[in-house]
């Protein structure tokens, strides 16, 4: 990473918005990249931060969470690590459609489908000793790139 | 970050107001606000979140929680004022499938009926 900061936030929920306006405005020095899109990038940071905070909430944890921002060519970066417990990202289980009979008896479920969406790519390395999600957004979406090149 | 919240009547829907972002710190108030409202008769609810540039997974489940609550007490649940990237969560989250939303400038005669 050629442009890159690095936030070390207590885990609390009164910083997510800190969080929030960081990545934003980091975001933005990029003036390539549309309001659409940091919104975006903005959400699925925030949905990362709030899981962190969670995790850490689980323990009884006051380790901090690291939040690494980059910007390299046309890709953005964002990691949120976590010293929480961790899980197995391949065994949640989706909450199913709001159509379904009985989902709006659940209120969650809407943070990593979220994240999926949003991002370009997203990688999530959990282990016992926490949790790293490495968000990506590019600048040119992958299917605009692809459609520049015909 | 605060959440401001009012409320307002339009006939025999509540209208909840929300200026701020909602996310995990602030999204408790919004839920408290909903319950309170329902456990007092006003189970038609109209969200107005015209004022609201953040929502979040949070948010979500707590609008979800709002169908669930207006709905299972008689009552319906809608939001309004979706700003463009709102409305996109909304439709990425199939949100839209049980949560309409309404205009509160037009006459609540003309708003969708339930499940149309």
């Amino acid at each position: 990473m050629n442009k890159g900061i690095t936030l070390e936030i207590p885990s609390q929920v009164e910083y997510l918005s800190l969080v929030r306006a960081v990545v934003a405005s980091a975001a933005s020095l990029d003036q390539s990249l549309g309001d659409q899109r940091i919104d975006d990038l903005r959400l699925a940071v925030s949905e990362a931060t709030t899981n962190a905070i969670r995790a850490h909430a689980r323990l009884d944890s006051n380790e901090r969470i690291t939040i690494r921002f980059g910007i390299d060519g046309d890709r953005i970066e964002v990691e949120v690590q976590d010293r929480g417990s961790g899980f197995d990202p391949e065994k949640l289980d989706p909450a199913g459609p709001l159509t379904d009979t009985g989902r709006l008896e659940y209120e969650g479920g809407f943070g990593i489908p979220l994240m999926k969406i949003l991002a370009d790519e997203i990688t999530i390395e959990s282990a016992d000793e926490g949790t790293t999600v490495n968000l990506v957004v590019f600048v040119s979406p992958p299917s605009e790139k692809l459609n520049n090149q015909d | 970050m605060m959440l401001t919240l009012s409320h307002s009547t339009i006939g025999a829907w509540t209208i909840i107001h929300v200026v701020g972002e909602v996310d995990m710190a602030t999204g408790p108030q919004l839920r408290q606000e909903i319950v309170r409202h329902v456990s007092e008769g006003n189970v038609h609810i109209v969200v107005d979140l015209q004022n609201v540039d953040f929502l979040d997974s949070t948010g979500l489940g707590i609008l979800v929680g709002g169908v669930k609550r207006a709905r299972s007490n008689g009552g319906d649940f809608r939001c309004s004022g979706l700003s463009s990237s709102l409305q996109e969560v909304f439709s990425l989250t199939g949100l839209d499938s049980v949560l309409s939303s309404v205009d509160l400038n037009q006459d609540p005669s003309t708003w969708t009926p339930l499940n149309e």
